[in-house]
This record gives structure tokens, sequence and C-alpha cells, in this order.
């Protein structure tokens, strides 16, 4: 089965400010993709060159196989896209920019419409203008799904929304993909809604892909570590490669490491001491992921394949 | 001097340049619609009207826009916590305008006595607070469009200032010196500044103000029926036109008739043709278009030839508005002085050619039009220059006529085969736009 998009060592510049360098990703079908990464990481221009609006300085994207300059009818009618702060018109009622917007496509699901209307309590005979950021970004969400569309780009889609309506959001998403198999990829900075959902993450920082892996991947790649030694001190600095930060002292320490399970036995024979590994949740992988400035690169490949040059260090 | 250069940089921005054009088009207006004015032989009664009509609109023109731009920097909430922004702003604005004043009656002295250069120095003062006055929003809407009413009226009433300002032109400039520095001094008060909301209450998406007006907003129903998903060009025309007009109250007829009025108005003022024939085109306005980020399913070389076919519709409307408002005057009996080649269908055919040749390049400067929010310095540098360029070449059908009338049968070629090469220029620089270009610029 073919990707649903793929970048192929794409390079984007506005001006001197390099917002994309060498991006090579390949998203595959039928998977929730969560986005992440810190303000001005270079997300929303990724998600913008899926569809087209951008366009690469450098590099290929094609999106269903057509190259993003040459995207047709035929193809962007089978995405959806949820932007931040998306502007709609705002003369028009909701009800009628619903109605201008399912004239777009061949099909248009009036059935899934009326519910995520109602799930989401939206008022149609309000005017766009007039509704709440939170309110309009709900709107959005029922613009870019019920066309239902192979492919779902939801840029922040969650920023506006109090916690019952993220809840409801996030509920109507998972309940999309169960039905229709798309492919839906998430930007947001709320990690915690993310892990719900999503089952691969791909995590950019300054314009580069910094990891691209499966959930369960990632989340087992990385572990938090509480050290105590038993016999003899801790060394004042842990120089293992693997050791990607720790704090503590000559007795106790605590730090993250990458690859526990594979470093859990020889560290424990190296320093004797015993290990109490605990999993970690997406929000704190993400702070080891972008917690790096200045490093240089750190390339999380994940299962595609990619090496590691270098790695974290506290 | 602090307070100038503190008025001056916080003022600036790139954008600020494209706020260059109304006023070019103001400098412009007020030396073309003379009926015998003619570069260089201007007689000194014309000389004198031009002068009072130029002592109004540029200090207003200037007057506004320093308040609309002071006005977002004095009510922001980091402008609050700024100490002493409002003096330094009010005395900044004063110098300024003292200098557009001071200007403009050093420019009088040679069409006047000495007298009424402070006559006309008190009333360029006073037009530049009065300018300023016009967008406060404290007035309420029927004040400042009094304000604006006033200021117009007194602009196309060049002779009825005149009038007044000779009776005692030190008496009056005083008056109406005194008049300005109150009108300033009251849109710096500080019981004013209280009253106007903190926050900048422009049209930006989102904000409560925003919201608040489309709320109350009585905008027609128009209800979108056509089906887009097989649809061609026309359709998306169509779709086009509904997102650029659906929301004008009145509707896209009733607008172009109000815009027809006023062309008849500016006509029967300025006695002069080409002065009907030519401010149609000042309202296009690059409209129909898809002003959304929605992913419609539309190619970028469909996008580009929308644009292409959106720009003649423009065109054709303003040339049929000009056409129609020159109809009207004519049937009324209206008689233009002594500009019976600008009648002549030769001369309208003329000046519409010239018109339509120069067309693509007011057109260009839409193209990024829905889309750019930002602007840089060279982008605006650009842009005016493009505008300032139009604006000549556009309103100099006087000198075609001097070239071309009677237009021999190689100048009509010549002006045809202009049009067919701008208009193929402008299609491949579209084509070559949405080719390469984002569609969105970057936040």
């Amino acid at each position: 089965m073919s990707n649903a998009f793929e970048f192929q060592n794409v390079t984007k510049r506005f001006g001197k400010t390099v917002a994309l360098d060498d991006i090579t990703y390949a998203a595959p079908r039928q998977s929730v993709i969560g986005l992440i990464g810190k303000n001005g990481s270079g997300k929303t221009t990724l998600l913008r060159h899926v569809t087209g609006l951008y366009l690469p300085t450098s590099g290929d994207v094609t999106t269903f196989g057509v190259t993003a300059k040459d995207l047709g009818r035929a193809e962007l009618s089978r995405i959806g896209v949820v932007n931040q702060h998306d502007t709609f018109l705002p003369w028009m009622r909701a009800r009628q920019l619903l109605a201008y917007v399912s004239s777009f496509y061949e099909r248009w699901d009036k059935d899934l419409e009326k519910h995520l209307v109602r799930i989401l309590e939206i008022d149609t005979d309000a005017r766009v203008g007039a509704m709440s950021p939170g309110n309009a970004q709900k709107l959005g969400l029922v613009l870019a799904t019920c066309h239902r569309p192979e492919l779902l780009l939801l840029d922040e889609p969650l920023s506006d929304l109090d916690p019952i309506a993220r809840q409801d959001v996030l509920t109507a998403l998972l309940e999309y993909f169960r039905t229709d198999n798309a492919t839906i990829v998430i930007s947001s900075h709320m990690l915690h809604d993310i892990e719900r959902i999503a089952d691969r993450i791909v995590c950019m920082d300054r314009g580069r892909l910094v990891a691209d892996s499966s959930l369960d991947d990632l989340k087992e790649r990385y572990a938090e570590w509480w050290v105590a030694s038993e016999q003899g001190l801790l060394p004042a600095r842990f120089t293992d490669a693997f050791v990607l930060s720790s704090s503590g002292n000559r007795h106790t320490a605590r730090m993250f490491v990458k690859d526990p399970d594979a470093h859990v036995g020889a560290f424990s024979s190296k320093y004797s001491a015993t290990v109490e590994s605990r999993p970690l949740g997406l929000e704190a992988v993400f702070r080891l992921l972008a917690h790096r400035e200045g490093t240089g690169a750190f390339i999380d490949a994940g299962d595609r394949g990619r090496p590691e040059t270098e790695g974290i260090s506290g | 001097m602090s307070a100038l250069y503190a008025t001056g940089r916080l003022l600036w921005r790139p954008a600020i340049l494209i706020t260059l054009f109304p006023l070019a088009l103001i400098i412009a207006l007020a030396f073309w619609d003379l009926p015998n004015a003619t570069l260089g032989a201007a007689n000194d009664s014309a000389a004198r009207i031009t002068l009072w009509r130029f002592a109004t609109l540029v200090p207003a023109m200037f007057g506004l826009l320093l308040s609309m731009t002071m006005r977002e920097l004095q009510h922001t909430l980091f402008a609050w916590t700024l100490p002493d922004l409002s003096r330094r702003l009010r005395l900044g604005k004063a110098v300024i305008g003292a200098v557009i004043a001071a200007g403009i009656a050093a420019a009088a002295l040679p069409f006047s006595q000495p007298g009424l250069s402070v006559a006309v120095l008190g009333w360029s003062w006073l037009s530049f607070a009065a300018g300023g006055a016009v967008f406060d929003p404290v007035l309420s809407k029927i004040e400042s469009r009094g304000v604006a009413l006033i200021v117009a009226a007194l602009a196309f009433s060049p002779l009825y200032v005149q009038r007044v300002m000779q009776l005692q032109p030190h008496v009056i400039g005083m008056l109406a010196a005194v008049t300005g520095a109150l009108l300033m001094t009251r849109e710096f008060g500080g019981v004013l500044a209280r009253k106007r909301p903190l926050t900048f209450t422009t049209a930006v998406s989102g904000t409560a103000a925003t919201r608040n007006y489309w709320a109350g907003q009585t905008q027609r129903n128009v209800e979108w029926s056509t089906d887009l998903s097989e649809g061609g060009l026309t359709s998306w025309l169509r779709a086009a036109h509904h997102e650029g007009y659906g929301g004008a109250k009145a509707g896209f007829l009733t607008m172009k008739l109000g815009q027809l009025a006023i062309t008849v108005f500016t006509g029967f003022i300025s006695a002069a043709p080409n002065m009907v024939v030519f401010f149609p085109w000042i309202f296009m306005d690059g409209r129909r278009q898809l002003l959304t980020m929605l992913p419609y399913p539309v190619q970028r070389s469909q996008r580009a030839s929308l644009f292409f076919l959106s720009s003649l519709l423009d065109s054709l409307t303003a040339a049929a508005l000009g056409l129609t408002g020159l109809g009207i005057l004519l049937a009324a009996g209206y008689s233009f002085e002594g500009t019976s080649v600008g009648t002549s269908t030769i001369g309208l055919a003329t000046m519409l050619l010239s018109f339509a040749a120069w067309a693509p390049v007011n057109h260009w400067t839409n193209v990024r039009g829905p889309f750019d929010k930002t602007m840089t310095a060279k982008a605006g540098i650009k842009r005016l220059a493009l505008l300032l360029v139009y604006v000549t070449l556009a309103m100099s059908p006087g000198l075609l006529f001097r070239i071309f009338v009677p237009p021999g049968g190689a100048a009509w070629i010549g002006l045809a085969g202009f049009a067919v090469i701008t208009h193929a220029a402008y299609w491949f620089a579209l084509r070559r736009h949405f080719a390469r270009a984002d569609l969105v610029v970057p936040r």
C-alpha cells in the first residue's frame, strides 16, 4: 500500500529562516500520527506542504502519489484540513458555510454532519464571524470530516477547546477513524490527548525530524531509572551514551535513559547498583526529545531504520 | 526631538507605504479635474482652486492616517504600560501637522498674497486635525460621518473656501488654527482616552470586538445551491463571487449602483468626462476570489485562470460603469466644457483602451491580496511603485489626447496591441505565480 504522503529531502526557507530542513518522511496510510514539537519547530509548515499551500524550496512532496504543486480535484477532495485559527467567511451563518463547503464534494455525509453538529453543540444559525474561537474550531472539524476524507490533517485542532469539548472532539475523531480507516495527522501541544489517539509519533525540532516511531516503541525506548548504590559510590557524572540526563548524589540518582532494556543488566553490574525502571508518558519523552538545544542532531528513527547520530547528555 | 523620533519610530512599518497610495491619488485629484488645467498651463485662478483643495485633502489624509496608526498604538494592553506615550505621540503629531501645514503654506506663496498664506497655514492645520477626528471611536457614527462629510464637501468646493478666506485671511486663518489645536487636544485628552476601548477594535479575527460586530450584522441570507463537485471555471467563478460579495449588505448590484452614483456625482462636480470614465477603475477591488484556506478542490493552474477571469470581469465592470455614468450625464443634458473630444466615440474608446491596457498592472497588485497578511519593506515599495505607475499612466488620457487626437489607425493598433501585450504578460505572470508561490503567508 502506498503512503498517504511523502517528503523527499524537503527544505523550505522563508527568507533566511529554514522552516523545514531536509525532511524525508513517509506517512503510512490508516494510521493516526501525532505530530509534536515546540513552537516554531515546523509542524504547520509541514502540514501546509501536504495540501500544496506551500511549495518546497527544494525536494519533493507528494500526496496520494501526486506532486504537491499538481494536486487537483481528485486528490484535494480526499483531504480534510483543520487549521489552528481558520478564517472562514465571517458573514455566513454556520449552516450556510456547511452548505457551501459541502457543494465542493461529490459525497457529503449529511448524517455525519448532523451527528457532529449535535455532539459538538454547534449553533448552525450563528454567524461564523460571531463564533468564539472554540466553536469556530469545532465547525472547522465538521467541515473537514463530512466528505469523509482519506487524509485528515489537524493542525492544533484542540487549542481553543475546553476540556469537555476536547473530549467530544477526540471521541468523534476516534469514531471516525474506526469507521473509515483514514489517515489522521494531528499536530498538538496537548500531549495527553495525542497519547490517547495516536499510534505513531513524529517529533520535530527546528525544522528537522527528530523522532518517527510508533507510540509504543517510543515509550519503550525511553525510561526513567531510579538508581541506588549497593556498594561504594556512584560516579559524579554518568558518561554512558544511553544516559540522557541524570541528577542526584553519590548514593542515589534519577536518570532518563534510552533503550533501557538493552542496558539495565550491564549498568547494574558496572556500578553495583539496583535499578528501578519506570515507564515514561509521551510528555516526558517529548521533553527528552526537545530539550537538547545546541546539542546537534539526535535522530530517533525508531523502527524506520535510520541511524542514531548522537545522544543527549545531561 | 525625542517625541518626534518616538512618533516616527512607532509609526514606521513597511505596510504604511501602501497608505501613500490614497495620498498620491488625492494629490493627483487635486490637480486633475480642473476643466482647463493642463500641465504647465494652469492659470492663476485654477491654481488657487487647486491650492485650496490641496490644502484641505492632503493634511486631512495625513491626519487620518496618523490617527489610525496612533490609535492602534495607544489602545493596546502593551501601550497602556508605556510611560508618557500619549504626550509624546501628541507632540510628535503636532510637529508633523505643523510641518505639513507650513509646507503647503510655503507652496501657496507664489499663488497668493502673503496674508492668504496665513489663511492657508491655519486651514491646512485645521484640516490635519479634522482628518484625525474622522475615525475617533468616541465620536458617534453620525458625528464622525459629519466630520468626514464636511471635509469632503470643503475639498470639493474650493471656491467657497477661497471666498471665505479672502474676507479676513489673518483672522480666519488664526481661528482655523486654534480650532485645529482644540480638536487635537481633545483627541489626546485623558478623559476621552479612558472612554475609548483599551484594545484596538479593528477587525482582528476572533476578538470579542469582531464577534460582537458580526453578531449584530443583518446580512442578507444568500443561500448557495450550485454544485461545485464537477464544477468548471465558471462555477468556481460564481463561488468566488459568492465569497467576495455575498456578505455585502446590499448586494453586488446595489453596491455597483452606489459606485455609479458616485461616478456621476464626480463627473458633475468635476465637469471632466475622462474623470467619469476613469473613476470606476478606482473601485476595482479584486474581491472575487477564493478567500479562505479551505482545501478547495481546485488545481493551482485553475486558480490562475480563475484569477485572470475575475480580473477581466473587474475591468469590464469598471468600463461599463464609466460609460453608463457618462451616458447618464449626457442624457441629462450635461455639457462638458471644452471637451468635445472627450465625449466623442473615438475619444471614449481611446480612453477606455488606455485604461484597459494598464488594468493588469492594477490587478497584479491584488494577486497576493487575500493571502498576504504581512508586508515586507521590499514588497511595500514594489506595490506602491506599481500603483503609482498605474495612477500616473491611467490618469494621463489628457496627454494621450494630445498625442493621438484625432487618433489615427496606427495609434489605435498600437494601443490595442499594447492592451493585448499587457494582458498576455499578466496571464503568464499569474500562471507562473500560481505554479511557484505559496498560497498563504507564514505567520
